[in-house]
């Protein structure tokens, strides 16, 4: 039903009448999510998109690419040529995200910037090894970021300080990613030797590991917003995970 | 008649009015043509059907006699123009609204005593229609008004619902009924009398003498006509119906002026009577659902006696309801035979495969058996028992003779291992290949070959290239494929750096290009590269040094770097954040760092810093230079102005170099006109920057040649070092040299790089490069002078080429050829006077500096301009004049005779400056001197200098 090509990343408008999907064809492409039918695709990226992420308001969708640049897609209107393109990354983006007025971006040139649009500044982080995620917390203050070095670092928003290091699982080859539980108390990542790795936020200390029977690498995952509930994604399965024993649910 | 007659009978009614005899007689019958149809008002609004039939307007045109004008958009400053609804009886006629209760405009019958009705037209009834007699809704829509014959009626005791009549008995109302039956058949409509006499057959004696009022004429109840065009039995609902809503004519709202499209959209139903129409009041009645009949109980009714007994073998045919008017066929209606779809093979799948490139073959289009699939030498294996010489005859290699390529195995194994030899002596070939780029990484072998190729190329031994290919091959294809691979050598060639300088170069190093699937980046963990962009005033690396810290867990103020951004202000909006630049269109990141290594920012870049060329090989002529001058350290002292040690050069020697031209530009103008021109054409082949240069050139001053022509040189071959061996003989001031030596010591650059003192240095473009002695191209970032700067761009798709740095090379190649020019000037100085050539023929040829280097010809020009014939104009005299001090000047300039190689524009600067260097040899002593100070009085003795070039100028 969707593109011809592999879906490298997809995600749902806040209003939930839009998925926006980006593809291995260089594209990015808009659907209905009532009808199921395209809406709109954009072209533009030199190379794959590897991820795409929308503002707050869903009015613009953001879309990072093997190319190095970030494109920034205006949804309110006809214009096919993207708002702007963030070409400072030198190598491709990984990861894309967006707060109220920031767009954080993840590049295997070993730097995280942050693209703050209230005070007209970029900031670059270098963390020495190549970024595959980058998440905001969700107050806002804090980055957290995995590395190919194996190793998930918290990192101060405004100073780039490191706060905090999660070591012990395994990210060397694949783009793995990691991201804040609900409550922002814990710290979740997933691994190449098929766990889901768990480490408290403050104390650093590995509280759980999530076995994913069957899989070799969990490469994605995603927290409930709200609720405690945790999503993870290996290899041709999708696992739902809860805090509730016994109400793991596998797809 | 008598009275009494008159008075014996009565008068009934009002007797009609006397009519004049001669009115009568003068009004004659209207006769047809002069009868119009007209209005209430009296107006005619009937004309006949060849002049114009309905007209609504004035004579078939609508509005007035100036006929119907669009209202028009007027504002004016006083008068501001509002947005006017229009309203319905804008479009409407004046009696139109009255009848619609728009303000009354006049006193008006009510309908109740308004007798015009009478008066109406009865619609002519087609008698050929389907229903012969009146139409079947005139009976059923009465109008609510009692006509004066249902008045009269009722006086004589007519009641509704009854029939006009005598009174009838009882038993006659039945027969006459059962008749009406047999007449309509079962169609007929019962129900009513169905009802008014069931269960009354008891009493029929009882009723003897009553009679009955006759029934009403029955209204025709037939098969209503089809007049629409949906399907039978489809019974519409009435979309304003449905909607139920009352239509409000009279609010603004159906009649929408939308602003957007300025188009009148008008909703609702369209007003207006038609001329036969009954009556205006029905048209905007409203009407609801109760005016239909959904529901059940109509088909109850309707299906009963005579149908029940379809019911049955409509069940059976899956049949629910019969569409009315139609009955069941008594004849069963032929099935076609309905065939089991085909079995599909296993493994089918009913999915399209697209072609995901125009010349992929599908699986299925692969020819054959697969034996098209093998390469000609696996045919050849599978073949070699069977018909060898076929085989050995298609593989004959090149060069070899047909019977020592005889095919037995022996020998094939022997030719392989000679292939193999053959890749080992290149495979140690220590280097790396120019490009990564794998244009035969599909098929390995061949890309095998083609890498052996490029090294046997780089060894210059291509013609052994033969030997590697496999035997399989016949000639044709061995020869298509050295094509093809000389063809992807010349494409895929090391980019220069000026265009590698356009990409962007991997932060981390690929240590294999594997690429498993999507999600597998496999990027490795290596070391970052330095990043050249990055480096700071103190040449550290700044980004090498984030990584670092980075990697000792450092993070902060070490790796974190923070830059103004500017979003794009529609960004901001979506956003829902104020702009942080509003006065600022900029959009991205001002990026001076990344810019300064793009090939693009050379044309703006200035002057200073300038790289230029470097030199690629030392000559002996240095060293001998060096030997002379023992108390210099560096070889490359030896050449007129050097950077000073510590750090770049400062302003004060550039504008030394620079400023004080203007002086005597004015004086020089005149004089160098002609040589400007010539410059000007020689430098035709070159881009406007270049032409600037070569204006500048002819304003620089004149002093400063003299040392800062030979701040770089190229020797590159051995021819030139002879002369400058001989130059070196002829050294006269030696004093003078080393005072200019120890000079040049002050002005040097830290890492020995010679700087680019004199903007039209290297910009020689002389036509005489010969290939032999082409120094090796050396790419160095050179920035580009302000003066090119000013040039307005080229335009179109030259808009972004820096041209001087794409023809650097040739730069190089000027400088070298330069050389021999100015060894050629020595020999051809006697001479001088012997050919007399014209400004022209020089024109032509520096417009010739693409063609091959002809030494003759080179002479030529060099005499010409020595012999600057005296007889042509008094300007060319005066350059002729010149010569003269050249002649007396040489003794210095070959003290250092890289100067005058160093130049391209040297023989026409000759002549330009020719007066001024008979002046400044008088003073050459002094200004020696002088040059013993420090850099900074440099200035003050160019402009000394300068001073005395317009004084001399002024003087000639």
């Amino acid at each position: 039903m969707l593109a011809g090509y592999e879906v490298l990343d997809a995600r749902g408008s806040s209003d939930n009448s839009l998925i926006g999907s980006c593809s291995l064809d260089k594209s990015v492409m808009m659907w209905n999510v009532s009808t199921g039918e395209a809406l709109r695709k954009f072209r533009g990226h030199a190379a794959r998109v590897n991820c795409v992420a929308f503002n707050e308001e869903s009015t613009v969708i953001l879309s990072g690419s093997v190319d190095g640049t970030v494109r920034i897609w205006d949804l309110r209107s006809r214009n096919k040529e993207p708002i702007q393109v963030l070409d400072e990354a030198k190598d491709a983006i990984m990861t894309v995200g967006v707060s109220a007025h920031e767009i954080l971006t993840a590049s295997l040139d070993c730097y995280t910037r942050i693209y703050d649009l209230r005070n007209g500044q970029l900031v670059s982080n270098c963390v020495g090894e190549s970024v595959t995620c980058a998440s905001f917390s969700g107050d806002g203050q804090c980055v957290l970021t995995s590395t190919m070095g194996s190793s998930v670092r918290l990192m101060d928003r405004e100073t780039g300080e490191l706060l905090s290091q999660y070591t012990g699982h395994l990210s060397k080859e694949y783009k793995v990613e990691s991201c804040f539980t609900s409550s922002d108390t814990h710290v979740m990542s997933g691994s190449e030797d098929g766990y889901v790795y768990c480490w408290d936020l403050v104390q650093a200390s590995l509280t759980n590991r999530l076995e994913h029977t069957g899989s070799r690498v969990v490469h994605s995952l995603s927290s409930h917003p709200s609720q405690p509930f945790l999503l993870t994604a290996s290899l041709g399965q999708v696992w739902l995970w809860s805090n509730q024993p016994n109400n793991t649910e596998n797809t | 008649m008598s009275d009494s007659d008159e008075e014996d009978s009565a008068y009934y009614g009002t007797p009609l009015e006397e009519l004049d005899e001669d009115e009568v007689r003068a009004r004659k019958a209207p006769r047809i043509e002069d009868q119009f149809v007209r209005d209430k008002q009296g107006r005619r609004r009937f004309h006949g059907a060849f002049t114009g039939g309905f007209s609504a307007g004035y004579f078939n045109s609508v509005g007035t006699k100036e006929g119907w004008t669009p209202s028009t958009f007027v504002s004016s400053k006083g008068q501001r123009a509002t947005n006017v609804q229009s309203k319905p009886h804008d479009f409407m006629d004046e009696e139109d609204m009255a009848a619609h209760g728009i303000s009354p405009q006049g006193i008006q019958t009510s309908a109740n005593f308004d007798d015009s009705e009478q008066m109406k037209r009865k619609r002519v009834l087609d008698p050929s229609g389907p229903i012969p007699g009146t139409p079947v809704l005139e009976d059923i829509l009465r109008p609510s008004r009692e006509t004066m014959g249902m008045k009269l009626l009722r006086h004589l005791g007519w009641r509704p619902g009854q029939g006009v009549g005598p009174r009838i008995s009882r038993h006659q109302k039945r027969s006459s009924r059962k008749e009406k039956e047999r007449m309509h058949g079962c169609q007929g409509p019962r129900g009513s009398i169905e009802d008014s006499d069931s269960g009354s057959e008891g009493d029929e004696t009882h009723m003897q003498d009553v009679t009955f009022a006759p029934d009403d004429v029955d209204t025709l109840c037939l098969t209503r006509p089809k007049v629409d065009q949906f399907g039978l039995g489809y019974k519409p609902l009435d979309r304003t119906s449905v909607l139920g809503g009352h239509i409000n004519l009279f609010d603004p709202s159906p009649l929408v002026m939308t602003e957007k499209k300025k188009k009148l959209l008008i909703k609702g139903q369209a007003f207006g009577v038609g001329a036969f129409e009954e009556d205006d009041e029905d048209i905007y009645a409203t009407e609801d659902m109760s005016n239909y009949d959904f529901g059940e109980e109509r088909k109850s009714a309707g299906q009963r006696g005579g149908e029940n007994k379809d019911q049955s073998v409509m069940a059976m045919h899956g049949l629910v309801e019969m569409i009315e008017g139609f009955r069941l066929s008594s004849q069963p209606q032929h099935h076609h035979k309905v065939y089991p779809a085909p079995i599909l093979p296993q493994d089918f799948l009913p999915q399209h495969q697209p072609r995901r490139r125009r010349f992929e073959r599908k699986e299925s289009e692969m020819r054959g058996l697969g034996r098209h699939d093998m390469t000609a030498e696996q045919r050849a294996k599978s073949l070699v028992d069977q018909s060898k010489t076929i085989v050995e005859v298609r593989s004959g290699v090149k060069g070899e003779p047909q019977g020592l390529s005889k095919c037995n195995k022996s020998k094939s194994v022997e030719n392989t291992f000679d292939v193999d030899k053959i890749f080992e002596e290149f495979k140690s070939s220590t280097t790396k290949l120019g490009s990564d780029f794998k244009p035969f990484a599909k098929d390995a072998e061949k890309q095998r070959r083609y890498e052996l190729y490029l090294r046997m190329k780089e060894r210059g031994q291509k013609d052994r290239f033969y030997l590697a290919q496999p035997k399989s091959m016949t000639e044709w294809e061995r020869e298509r494929e050295i094509r093809e691979f000389s063809k992807a050598a010349k494409l895929f060639q090391p980019l220069t750096s000026t265009m590698a300088n356009r990409f962007t170069s991997a932060v981390l190093k690929d240590s294999g290009p594997v690429l498993k699937d999507g999600l597998n980046t496999n990027i490795p963990k290596v070391e970052p590269v330095t990043d050249e962009s990055e480096v700071d005033a103190l040449g550290h690396n700044v980004a090498d040094e984030r990584v670092k810290a980075a990697k000792m867990n450092m993070f902060g103020k070490l790796t974190q770097t923070s830059v103004d951004w500017y979003p794009n202000r529609l960004l901001c909006r979506r956003f829902n954040v104020p702009d942080p630049y509003p006065e600022s269109s900029f959009v991205g990141v001002r990026k001076s760092k990344r810019e300064k290594f793009s090939i693009f920012n050379l044309l703006n870049a200035p002057v200073e810093d300038t790289a230029g060329l470097q030199e690629t090989s030392s000559t002996s002529q240095e060293k001998e230079e060096t030997a002379e001058d023992e108390n210099l350290v560096d070889k490359q002292e030896n050449f007129g102005l050097k950077v000073p040690v510590d750090g770049p050069p400062t302003m004060d020697l550039f504008k030394a170099i620079f400023q004080d031209s203007e002086s005597d530009s004015d004086g020089d103008d005149e004089k160098t006109a002609s040589v400007k021109i010539k410059e000007e054409e020689s430098s035709s082949d070159d881009t406007q920057s270049e032409k600037k240069n070569s204006s500048s050139t002819k304003n620089s001053p004149r002093p400063l040649n003299e040392h800062t022509f030979a701040s770089e040189m190229n020797f590159s071959d051995g021819m030139f070092a002879a002369t400058a061996s001989k130059n070196l003989e002829t050294v006269k001031e030696k004093k003078e040299d080393k005072e200019i030596t120890d000079e040049s010591l002050a002005i040097k650059k830290p890492d020995g790089q010679r700087v680019r003192i004199s903007r039209f240095e290297p910009k020689r473009d002389d036509p005489t490069s010969q290939p032999e002695c082409l120094p090796k191209p050396v790419f160095i970032h050179r920035r580009k002078d302000p003066a090119a700067s000013e040039v307005p761009p080229a335009k179109g798709i030259f808009a972004n080429i820096d041209f001087e740095a794409l023809n650097s090379y040739r730069n190089i190649t000027a400088t070298s050829s330069q050389e021999q020019t100015s060894s050629a000037t020595e020999n051809v100085e006697e001479n001088i006077g012997k050919n007399k050539k014209t400004d022209s023929d020089s024109s032509v040829d520096s417009e010739d500096e693409y063609g091959p280097p002809v030494p003759v010809h080179l002479k030529n020009r060099l005499q010409m301009i020595r012999s600057a014939p005296p007889t042509t104009t008094a300007l060319v005299q005066k350059l002729g004049e010149k010569q003269d001090t050249i002649t007396k000047h040489k003794s210095w300039v070959e003290k250092e005779p890289k100067n005058k190689s160093s130049k391209k524009h040297k023989h026409k600067d000759k002549h330009k400056y020719k007066k001024e260097k008979k002046k400044k040899k008088d003073k050459k002593n002094k200004k020696h001197k002088e040059r013993k100070k420090k850099k900074e009085h440099r200035q003050l003795n160019r402009k000394d200098s300068s001073s005395s070039n317009s004084d001399s100028s002024d003087s000639d």
